[in-house]
């Protein structure tokens, strides 16, 4: 017996759900970037899934191009992070709700 | 052999995840991604899919963990407080979201499944190198190119973040946790060298400002 | 007919009046001017009354109507209304004497209201009012005739408050007008019911007369069947209920039960108006609408028997009440109230003539009354409690010897002109018929008039004892007196009580001797058969010749169905055709009874004359007997606190009317339901803003649940359709 499709794409669907409930709980705003990454890497999966069951190259293609823009976000993201950290003193991220001042 | 290997891994893969979540410490979290990262390089092994799991460990573990890693030691970023002081509402919302994507993942996995179209080895050479390679060269060379003009963007964007002096002059008293405003972004009518705001919640700004007695709308939190 | 626009000068005169002295008189201020244009607008009023009255080819000398159109006002589909005027052989009396006798008031009024601040205002209601009375009895439909039936209203409103500093004035005059507008809505509601009935019946009209391009609908109704008699008529829809709301607008007008409370407190105004509104013109608009309408009332005798029962009883009851009154003005209005009892008691029996020989004996008598007790107040320096006067025929004489004129009229005694005409009411009700009702009843209306008589002589006497004779009694009460005791006008006047009372100036007898030798001899056209045979007299009084033609005749009995049109038995010349129809259409399957009354007929009616001159000597001295001697006798304090009738509708219609309005209609409905609708409104709004604010509240956490969410039921949508897309795989 050989690992079925759907269990690849259920370990994926798993992996996403624990990562959007960790998006929704963490405070830390480096935490809740980390889970960001974890969802990415989830529907990374199903893709590799899908190409390798499938036998099409495009899926993989996909995650090579998915990974490069996760890395380019994650530069960009924690500059962000570190700035906002210089103005307010804190990583918290509800104390980054300006709109409600 | 497969079975059981995927099932290690998989395994591996929620443990490290649903660590990550529940851990107060970000460092700790920062860890058990790497651990994820791992595992998930592991199961494209075993999904013939070699030059990704090398392209994942080398990418994600290696580089984007470590910058994180980096920024959590720069920022000496403390342990998260226990209860959430505000929208404790949010966590069984969040909860009850999740539960509904898995619930509609699962109704999409059950009909892939019970597909023909849906074959049940998956022996392939797709995975190889010099497949890869072949695609991204010949048939995907636009988003390739596009993407490394991203790269470059993200670039720029980094050190142009990096370089600014921030908001504040340099003799602003910044309290932990407070919000701190620019003075001249409240009120435009004083002089840019006035000195900022800091306050926790609304009506000290207000008392600062001189402006108790403005009547508001609608008053809850 | 003859169109002519001269009758038009008739009711434009006194409005003409009215406008020059509400604008030139009010800035002039000139006594004898206002007075002059007012006196001479209805002067003019009555010469031009009188010259088409009585000309060769008048209104009172033909059958056929002095008409004038004016202009066509109202024309929707079948419905039209004219200003149009139409002086026949009622109207014409009517005119003759309403003009007259309001001439006399108006010169009376110069006098009476010498020194007053709104001097030019009362003129100008009061030519108002003529104008508006004049329209009333002038207007050749029904619509028209509404137009004038309001603006008396309005006029008695305003003349009713026109002390502006009395405290009791202005709720007099709402009171008055609210009363009258509950009369109004049934006479709205028979004026369109009788609409409907005549365009049922095919040709659709509201007018009186006929007319180029109009059919009149009294003309129309006396085709139409009779009614049976029964209580269910008055809810039918049929020519009952037309009469029966008719007659609710009569009730409200001229005040009979349950609608006759505004008149006492009517007395709030000046006494001329008391004179003219209250006693002569407009109280008697509902007895000329009925007998305007006879035709319809004829045709109903369930109404009319109402009619009859109400006036009746209005009659009696009023009459018990004036017993025990102490003002002298609130005597004659309760007298007003009975005496109208009996026109309509009168109408109900079929008497329709006999109605309308007292309404015009009644102006002249009851006129000189409030004329010559205006006199009095105004010699005794606006006193008006009875209690407080005696003795007073020796510093007025005139003032008594023309009350004296007026009390004989009004008591029933012979030749004055009360006696014939109450005499023919009691004769014609006893020995009348309406058809469906047991002849028992006529006999009862006939006792309840007879006692009605006899006290309205009592109170009358009572009112001419306290007045004139016996001990002065105003001289020892006038050192305790209290200023607010008495109704003086200024601080100075009470010092003018420490005089004597004195006869009133000229301005104001001379009216008071004409109005006194109308009431002595102004019966005398009225005179029955029954007694003019006894000096060789025709077998018709002029007044009957005057006015059978325009009164329907009752029929023989109750549901007789139309047939060939009975002949009409004309003693004087016969009217004359027009258009091959006559001028006047009798009642369908009536008879006019013998034109020549039998012998034996003549003899009962002798004897009752007889029975009515004893009832008013009777009353005469029993009267004089109670009171000579004891003026201040108390009388039973029920009758004098008019049986608690205001207390009662106080109680039963005013506060619950009020308690609904307050409670149900404003703080449930007004502010709950609507106010709250609204409120409820902007509530929700809010409600709904603060739930929604969260969603931009600020905290990324609630953004990133609501891309979340936003993204969940994207992907459910393509779940959903793309897993029925994918069934067929699966089969």
């Amino acid at each position: 017996m050989t690992p079925q499709l759907s269990w690849y794409l259920a370990l994926s669907a798993v992996l996403f759900t624990i990562g959007a409930v960790g998006v929704l709980i963490k405070r830390n705003v480096i935490s809740m970037f980390m889970c960001i990454e974890l969802m990415l890497n989830a529907v990374n999966l199903t893709f590799v899934a899908f190409s390798s069951f499938f036998r099409d190259v495009s899926g993989q293609l996909f995650v090579f191009i998915v990974m490069t823009v996760a890395a380019a976000e994650a530069a960009v993201g924690l500059g962000i992070i570190i700035t906002i950290f210089r103005n307010r003193e804190s990583l918290d991220v509800d104390d980054a709700s300006t709109l409600k001042l | 052999m497969l079975v059981l290997l995927f099932i290690v891994f998989a395994g591996l893969a929620v443990g490290c995840a649903v660590s990550m979540v529940a851990q107060r410490n970000p460092l700790y979290g920062a860890i058990s991604l790497i651990g994820v990262f791992i595992s998930l390089a592991c199961l494209y092994v075993t999904l013939a899919a070699p030059f990704i799991a090398a392209v994942q460990v080398i990418v994600y573990a290696g580089a984007i963990m470590v910058l994180v890693v980096f920024v959590i030691m720069l920022l000496n970023v403390e342990e998260e407080e226990r209860l959430p002081l505000r929208l404790r509402s949010l966590i069984p919302i969040a909860v009850g979201l999740a539960a509904i994507l898995f619930a509609e993942a699962a109704f999409i996995i059950f009909f892939v499944q019970a597909s023909p179209a849906t074959p049940t080895r998956n022996i392939s050479d797709a995975g190889l190198t010099a497949s890869i390679g072949a695609g991204l060269f010949t048939t995907y060379l636009l988003p390739f190119e596009i993407t490394s003009i991203l790269l470059l963007m993200a670039i720029v964007g980094a050190i142009a973040l990096a370089r600014r002096g921030g908001l504040l002059p340099q003799d602003a008293v910044v309290v932990p946790g407070a919000q701190v405003l620019a003075r001249d972004v409240l009120d435009p009518l004083a002089p840019p060298e006035a000195p900022p705001i800091v306050a926790h919640t609304t009506t000290e700004v207000e008392r600062q400002l001189g402006l108790e007695d403005v009547r508001h709308l609608v008053d809850d939190e | 007919m003859q169109q002519t626009n001269l009758l038009s000068l008739i009711i434009f005169a006194p409005l003409f009046g009215a406008l020059i002295n509400w604008l030139i008189g009010r800035r002039v201020r000139h006594e004898r001017f206002i007075g002059l244009v007012a006196c001479a607008a209805v002067g003019v009023s009555t010469i031009v009354a009188f010259y088409l009255a009585f000309k060769s080819d008048g209104a009172l000398r033909t059958t056929q109507p002095v008409m004038d159109h004016l202009w066509t006002w109202v024309q929707v589909g079948g419905f039209r209304a004219d200003f149009g005027l139409a002086m026949d052989r009622l109207s014409g009396v009517y005119a003759l004497f309403i003009t007259f006798v309001g001439f006399l008031i108006h010169v009376f009024a110069t006098g009476y209201m010498h020194g007053d601040r709104g001097y030019y205002r009362f003129f100008a209601y009061l030519n108002l009012f003529m104008f508006a009375m004049l329209t009333l009895i002038l207007a050749d439909n029904l619509l028209l005739m509404f137009v004038g039936w309001e603006g008396v209203g309005l006029c008695s409103y305003l003349l009713i408050g026109f002390y502006l500093d009395k405290e009791e004035a202005a709720p007099a005059a709402k009171k008055a007008f609210i009363a009258n507008r509950v009369g109004d809505w049934g006479f709205v509601l028979g004026i369109l019911l009788l609409f409907w009935i005549t365009s049922h019946a095919g040709a659709p009209s509201i007018s009186f007369f006929d007319k180029a391009g109009v059919t009149s609908a009294l003309a129309t109704v006396a085709g139409m069947p009779v009614d049976g008699f029964g209580w269910g008529a008055i809810f039918a829809g049929g020519l009952t209920s037309v009469a029966f709301l008719l007659f609710i607008g009569a009730t409200g007008k001229s005040a009979q039960i349950p609608l006759f409370v505004w008149l006492p407190d009517a007395m709030a105004g000046p006494t001329p108006v008391s004179a003219l509104i209250h006693a002569a013109t407009m109280v008697t608009a509902g007895v000329y609408m009925v007998v305007r309408c006879s035709v319809i009332f004829t045709h109903a005798p369930t109404a009319m028997f109402v009619v009859a029962i109400i006036g009746a009883a209005t009659a009696l009851f009023a009459a018990t009440i004036g017993l025990a009154q102490n003002d002298i003005k609130k005597v004659l209005a309760y007298s007003t109230i009975s005496q109208l009892g009996y026109m309509f008691m009168a109408c109900g029996v079929g008497a329709f003539v006999a109605a309308i020989f007292h309404v015009m004996t009644h102006a002249f008598f009851k006129a000189q009354l409030f004329l010559g007790s205006g006199s009095v107040i105004h010699g005794m320096h606006h006193e008006q409690d009875m209690r407080r006067m005696g003795g007073l025929r020796k510093y007025m004489p005139v003032t008594w010897l023309t009350m004296c004129a007026g009390w004989l009229a009004i008591c029933g005694v012979p030749i004055w002109a009360g006696f014939f005409s109450k005499d023919e009411i009691l004769w014609k009700t006893w020995s009348g018929h309406m058809p469906g009702v047991p002849p028992g009843v006529n006999k009862a209306l006939w006792f309840v008039g007879a006692v009605t008589a006899l006290l309205t002589a009592v109170y009358m006497t009572r009112l001419m004892v306290m007045t004139f004779w016996g001990n002065e009694r105003f001289v020892t009460q006038v050192d305790n007196l209290r200023p607010e005791d008495t109704h003086a006008q200024s601080k100075s006047q009470i010092n003018n009580l420490r005089h004597m009372p004195h006869e009133s100036p000229l301005s104001m007898t001379i009216p008071l001797i004409v109005l006194a030798l109308l009431s002595t001899f102004g019966g005398l056209v009225g005179v029955p058969y029954a007694l003019s045979s006894l000096t060789g007299g025709h077998p018709e009084n002029y007044f009957e010749r005057t006015l059978a033609p325009v009164a329907s005749e009752v029929p023989e009995t109750a549901g007789s169905t139309s047939e060939k049109p009975a002949e009409l038995h004309w003693l004087s010349p016969a009217p004359q055709a027009i258009d091959g129809k006559p001028a006047v259409q009798p009642a369908e399957g009536s008879s006019r009874a013998d034109a020549v009354p039998g012998q034996e007929e003549i003899t009962q009616e002798r004897l009752f004359t007889l029975i009515s001159v004893l009832i008013a000597l009777t009353g005469i001295s029993i009267g004089w007997f109670m009171f000579q001697n004891q003026p201040l006798r108390q009388m039973p304090r029920l009758l004098e606190n008019k049986y608690y009738v205001d207390e009662i509708y106080e109680a039963t219609v005013i506060q619950p009317i009020l308690v609904v309005s307050r409670e149900g209609l404003w703080k449930i409905f007004d502010l709950g339901v609507i106010d709250g609708l609204v409120h409820g409104l902007g509530r929700t709004v809010v409600n709904f803003g603060k739930t929604v604010r969260y969603m931009q509240i600020g905290f990324v956490r609630v953004y990133a649940a609501i891309i979340l969410a936003g993204a969940i039921i994207i992907v459910g949508y393509f779940a959903y359709n793309g897993a029925h897309a994918l069934q067929f795989l699966t089969k």
